[in-house]
């Protein structure tokens, strides 16, 4: 140092440059070490992605971003087009997804534990503020599918060869509220309770399947009723005549394995069919 | 295989060379392989060494019915330093033997092959022998003058000697197939007749095998059994509720509230059913302010279970009520009643104080 400041400036900066260029040599050298070395070029099977071929391998031999096309139009990802609204909204399931393993680290569906462990997360473990991010995260995914659906149709992209993607997309948007409806009542409060019970009393009404509902009279062998309140469309969903223990276990399983499940599923489809029908539509 | 494997060039030309006159002589049954040895060690294979020749080339006739990868090569070889020589042999079929022996000569003098022998790879002479149908990569070097070669080489050989250089290929045989496609007789024939074909019943059985599978999976989410309090229960004896009174002491465990109040100029003691007539939350009873309440949406019955504010469209509903043996009363749930259907006058939805 007190070599450097009996060097005049000029010479400063050049042995500076120097250093910092030297430092840059080495680290390519690194870098060209670990590219050439055996683990990384049995995960990446294509070299630097310089020249326009290997961009294009990069994209179709790499599981994550295989999912995206090679290339697109540059205005069909235009935001004031898209909203990239469909974008928020998967990002959002995946952080439900993550948020949502961490929170049945500390979570029983049972009548005793329940809504215990939701105190307990915010009030003995750390970071249990994760339980907020699953909640708002949840609220936002309603909102940004209503939007996502929106600009769908305000961009006229369920038209064809669209449609059936708009058909998939509609299901998603079933499995969105039904993931929110499920999860609703996993905290176990009165505000659960009551919300699925008011909310479960529509299944008593379902044409045929449900005991209140037009047609149920239908089914009936030798004059006893098959659907009745202790086997209609409610009941497989509650599990019970009300809201009780059967009710928890049962939307806790709806909610963190099976729905999710087909969720994934469908969004694979859903993002498959956007590029297989032409990808993104066009800006009108 | 082995002794083919190793053979050089010169034995390579030995054994073609034997071949044809292996082929010339096949319809003598007394041909012997000592003379076509003999024939094959012909003075102007000059390179060959005596020792090996005879014997390759006598190995070569007895398996002269198809000509191996290795034959071919051999017969390509010699046809493409022949060239230069063969324009004049062609028109004699005769002066094939004079034609082969060039080759012979020609090929071993190291200037000669380095003009006119240029190496091509196997798919290439495998391709010319077999007629130059379709060929194999080549050289960029030869590229231009390979279409020439394997064109002229191909139509020569066929005027040469087609049976030795190509051997016919087999005929398909096709009526085993027609046979197949109609018969309809055996038993075979009948099962696709009937169900159409094999992958037609399995993906048949496979579909209701899901079906079932899926109707069973329904049922699993029935249980036969519930652990729920017993529909009918006993509440206890007349006595136990005075006029006026509003039992809530049944609500958590059975859900039901036991009233004893006048309805319609009648007293009657009745059990009414804790559930809201509109989206069915469980009203509390206001003692202060003699009403069933709501808490979801603000319904408000009446103490006879009558609905006056709220969303609520129409009077909570009454269970069976009963006196048992014991003279206890006893409800039961598995009977409901409404008022807006007439139900209440119904005896058994009242006991009478």
């Amino acid at each position: 140092m007190i070599r450097l400041r009996t060097l005049p400036p000029e010479e400063q900066f050049r042995h500076a440059i120097g250093v910092i260029f030297l430092t840059r040599l080495k680290a390519m050298a690194i870098g060209e070490t670990i590219r050439n070395s055996q683990i990384w070029k049995s995960i990446f099977r294509h070299p630097m992605p310089l020249d326009r071929r290997n961009r294009i391998v990069v994209m179709l031999t790499n599981f994550f971003l295989h999912l995206h096309p090679v290339s697109i139009k540059k205005q069909g990802i235009a935001l004031s087009f898209t909203w990239c609204m469909g974008g928020v909204t998967f990002f959002l399931f995946l952080v439900e997804t993550v948020t949502g393993v961490l929170l049945m680290f500390y979570y029983r569906p049972t009548l005793e534990w329940a809504y215990n462990d939701i105190l307990a997360l915010r009030d003995v473990t750390s970071l249990g503020i994760l339980r907020e991010l699953h909640r708002w995260g949840a609220h936002a995914m309603v909102i940004t599918t209503w939007l996502h659906m929106y600009r769908v149709f305000l961009t006229g992209s369920y038209k064809p060869p669209r449609e059936f993607n708009w058909v998939i997309g509609v299901i998603l948007l079933l499995l969105t509220l039904l993931l929110s409806f499920t999860g609703y009542l996993l905290p176990w409060d009165q505000l659960a309770i009551w919300a699925i019970t008011v909310g479960s009393n529509m299944a008593r009404a379902t044409p045929i399947l449900g005991y209140e509902g037009p047609g149920s009279q239908l089914l009936t062998i030798g004059g006893i009723d098959m659907i009745t309140d202790g086997s209609d469309a409610r009941f497989g969903l509650l599990g019970a005549r009300f809201v009780g223990e059967e009710t928890l276990n049962r939307f806790y399983v709806l909610h963190c394995i099976a729905i999710p499940l087909a969720t994934a599923l469908l969004l694979a489809i859903h993002f498959w069919r956007v590029r297989k029908d032409g990808g993104i539509s066009g800006p009108l | 295989m082995a002794e083919k494997k190793k053979m050089s060039v010169a034995d390579i030309l030995a054994a073609a060379r034997a071949d044809k006159q292996s082929v010339t002589e096949s319809e003598k049954p007394g041909t012997n392989s000592e003379a076509v040895a003999s024939d094959a060690i012909d003075p102007a294979a000059t390179e060959s060494p005596p020792s090996e020749a005879p014997e390759s080339a006598a190995t070569k006739p007895k398996s002269s019915g198809r000509p191996s990868v290795q034959e071919m090569l051999a017969m390509a070889r010699a046809n493409k330093a022949g060239p230069s020589a063969e324009p004049k042999a062609t028109p004699k079929p005769a002066a094939k033997q004079p034609a082969a022996k060039k080759t012979a000569t020609a090929k071993p003098s190291p200037v000669d092959g380095a003009k006119k022998n240029v190496q091509r790879d196997t798919a290439s002479i495998l391709a010319a022998a077999r007629g130059g149908a379709k060929p194999g990569p080549v050289s960029k070097a030869e590229a231009p003058d390979f279409s020439k070669p394997t064109a002229k080489p191909a139509a020569k050989k066929v005027a040469k000697a087609p049976s030795r250089l190509v051997p016919p290929r087999p005929v398909r045989p096709k009526q085993e197939k027609a046979k197949k496609a109609t018969a309809a007789d055996d038993r075979r024939g009948f099962l696709s007749y009937t169900v159409g074909s094999f992958m037609a019943v399995g993906f048949t059985a496979l579909s209701a095998t899901t079906g079932l599978f899926s109707l069973g999976l329904a049922r699993f989410f029935f249980p036969n059994v519930l652990a729920e309090p017993p529909s009918r229960f006993k509440v206890g004896s007349k006595e136990g509720f005075p006029s006026g009174v509003v039992e809530t002491k049944f609500v958590a465990q059975y859900g039901v509230w036991v009233v004893n109040a006048d309805f319609e100029g009648v007293q009657q003691i009745y059990a009414l059913k804790t559930v809201c007539t509109h989206l069915g939350c469980t009203p509390n009873w206001l003692e202060a302010e003699q009403k069933f309440k709501c808490p979801c949406h603000g319904s408000g019955f009446y103490k006879d279970g009558i609905n006056f504010e709220g969303p609520a469209p129409r009077p909570l509903e009454r269970y069976a009520i009963s006196i048992a043996g014991d003279g206890q009363l006893e409800v039961d749930k598995s009977k409901s009643f409404q008022e807006e259907l007439g139900q209440w006058s119904d005896p058994a939805s009242y006991v009478t104080a």
